[in-house]
């Protein structure tokens, strides 16, 4: 075993690449855990009706003589499993996202690296008949004895197969799951989803790609210990076997170092998340708003396709103003748009209704959380406000305050304040932006925003305000709230942009 | 008839039993229009609020009052009122 791994080499870019690795698929799988805590159920197809998860990863019960919203169904997961843990999904967003930025171009350079050097011999079958042969090395491996290697080769061939599908295929599947799940792909690429089996089916096989990387890591430790851990120890370190105590010394070393990101990363997330939010923040949203901004949604689902049960996330404004405004059909509200405008304006629910024919779309809602569910909704285009109301030229975002009361309304939900959120002008163009004052033919119901919310199909739901009363055409936002654009980066440090 | 002009899906459409039983607890309570001191009342349909809002009791509506008063600014106003005092049993 030895020598024939000795012949093929461990070169110093693959013992580098193989630690990074370790670092950032750990913290891949902690942090997906964190994202995972947020809504820990699991189901098939498109949508999240209650009660039809497959899966569930949570004790919680909900009631059925009060409306819950999905921040009631949020777990808690100790930080030794989740990063950073604690109902943290903002800072568990942020580490996911920066660390696959990285762990995409680490094994980009491993694989223009292995095959540029001739090391995809190690992992590359030659022939179908390692079938076979793997199948014979498993019933060997349980039989409690080891495999013969193959031939000049420095693994069997059920290693072999392992390697070559993990790296080949496993992690490649983890990448396009993942890609699957940002609701711009979605809305730019509806063929893509279904591809997968649906929104919900690609969450699903994102966590079960989650559990195989798991057996991968348990099982490969297990060979490590089988085959001679001191002396393959050596060549992750030195690239020989040589000086294994030094080698030891060495992998402990790093071992610690991975360790000590991982505390570090977990101690600040909890105690600066703010800082974190920033600088995580800056380097994804470089990428973010290069790929996924341009990606224009252009869904048409049929009627079949509706949720049957379209989940809820946030509480109506529990303000008797509210509700007596609501049990007379909110003939009095009024929405004012304005800030720098040509031409504020006023309307009523009457008013938008005549304002320009109806838009109709049927669309998939995707929460941060990671539920979706498909909804027609039906109102007048946003751009059609916007063109009325003339932005001046030095307006660049779109401020949505709302009659919600966080504080008053969402006990779930960290922080306080009137919830309102930011989206830039660009936005407003899009062809299913829309502001909704009816879902699946109806009123828009009170849980989902009535008397009117905004619809952006290629970000994540939270940004789609509801219970509107005013929209502000600003400049900049940095002096609103917290300043980091909208009640939700203000208070649970999501980002501002959420094209995924 | 557009979807928006139709009664919201969260409406309890009240029969005129229903709604004298209303215009009964507003003159027991004195209830008078906040906005032009007005005593008369139009009674509209009513909204179960215990589902939707969690500061309020299981069993409560609120119930659509309008003020009879020509002059009134404000004249659409509510009445808060349990399962008990607004519906049939």
């Amino acid at each position: 075993m030895t020598e024939a791994m000795i012949q093929l080499g461990y070169p110093a870019w693959l013992r580098i690449e193989h630690w990074i690795n370790v670092l950032f698929v750990t913290l891949l799988i902690r942090s997906g855990i964190e994202i995972l805590a947020t809504h820990p159920k699991l189901y098939r197809g498109y949508d999240s009706k209650p009660g039809t998860e497959w899966a569930r990863f949570t004790r919680k019960t909900m009631p059925t003589d009060k409306l819950y919203d999905t921040l009631d169904e949020e777990e808690s997961y100790s930080s030794l499993v989740a990063l950073p843990g604690h109902k943290k999904l903002g800072m568990g967003r942020h580490w996911h996202f920066v660390t696959v930025i990285g762990w995409i171009l680490t094994g980009l350079a491993y694989y223009i690296l292995l095959f540029a050097t001739g090391q995809w011999h190690r992992y590359i079958p030659y022939s179908w008949s390692i079938f076979p042969e793997a199948w014979n090395d498993v019933l060997t491996y349980l039989s409690f004895k080891l495999p013969p290697l193959l031939p000049g080769q420095p693994l069997d061939a059920i290693q072999k197969l392992t390697y070559a599908g993990v790296i080949f295929i496993l992690a490649p599947f983890q990448i396009l799951t993942g890609a699957a799940q940002s609701p711009a792909v979605e809305a730019h690429f509806p063929w893509y989803v279904r591809l997968w089996g649906g929104r919900q089916g690609v969450r699903s096989l994102h966590f079960v790609g989650l559990v195989a990387f798991i057996g991968f890591i348990a099982v490969h430790l297990s060979m490590v210990g089988l085959w001679g851990w001191p002396q393959l120890n050596a060549l992750m370190i030195f690239g020989s076997v040589r000086e294994l105590g030094w080698a030891l010394a060495a992998s402990l070393a790093i071992i610690a170092a991975i360790v000590a990101v991982h505390v570090g990363a977990t101690v600040w997330s909890l105690r600066s998340p703010r800082t974190v939010q920033r600088a995580l923040g800056f380097i994804i949203n470089r990428g973010r708003l290069s790929f996924l901004r341009p990606m224009v949604s252009r869904q048409h689902y049929s009627p079949a396709q509706l949720s049957t049960e379209h989940r809820v996330n946030g509480k109506p404004p529990d303000s008797d103003d509210y509700k007596v405004m609501a049990v007379h059909n909110f003939v009095d509200w009024k929405l004012e748009v304005g800030g720098l405008v040509d031409n504020p304006m006023t309307f009523t629910l009457a008013d938008l209704r005549a304002l320009a024919d109806k838009q109709t779309q049927r669309v998939m809602h995707n929460c941060v959380q990671g539920w979706s569910s498909i909804g027609e909704w039906s109102g007048v285009p946003f751009r059609t406000v916007v063109d009325l109301v003339k932005p001046l030229p030095q307006a660049r975002h779109i401020c949505f305050l709302t009659m919600q009361d966080t504080g008053r309304d969402e006990p779930s939900a960290e922080g306080a304040g009137q919830f309102y959120e930011i989206v830039d002008l660009n936005l407003a163009h899009h062809p299913q932006c829309l502001l909704a004052y009816e879902m699946n033919g109806q009123p828009l119901p009170i849980e989902h925003g009535a008397p009117l919310r905004l619809r952006i199909e290629n970000q994540v739901g939270f940004k789609m305000a509801k219970w509107i009363e005013r929209i502000e055409f600003i400049s900049d936002y940095h002096g609103i709230g917290e300043g980091m654009g909208g009640w939700r980066e203000d208070n649970v440090f999501y980002d501002k942009d959420v094209e995924v | 008839m557009g979807a928006t002009d139709s009664i919201r899906p969260e409406i309890t459409i009240l029969t005129d039993d229903d709604k004298e039983r209303v215009l009964r607890q507003v003159r027991r309570r004195r209830g008078s229009c906040q906005h032009c001191g007005g005593e008369q009342f139009e009674v509209g349909d009513a909204l179960f609020l215990g589902f939707l809002f969690h500061s309020e009791d299981s069993d409560a509506y609120m119930v659509a009052l309008t003020c009879r008063n020509p002059a009134c600014p404000t004249p659409r106003t509510g009445i808060r009122l349990p399962r008990s005092q607004l519906l049939a049993s």
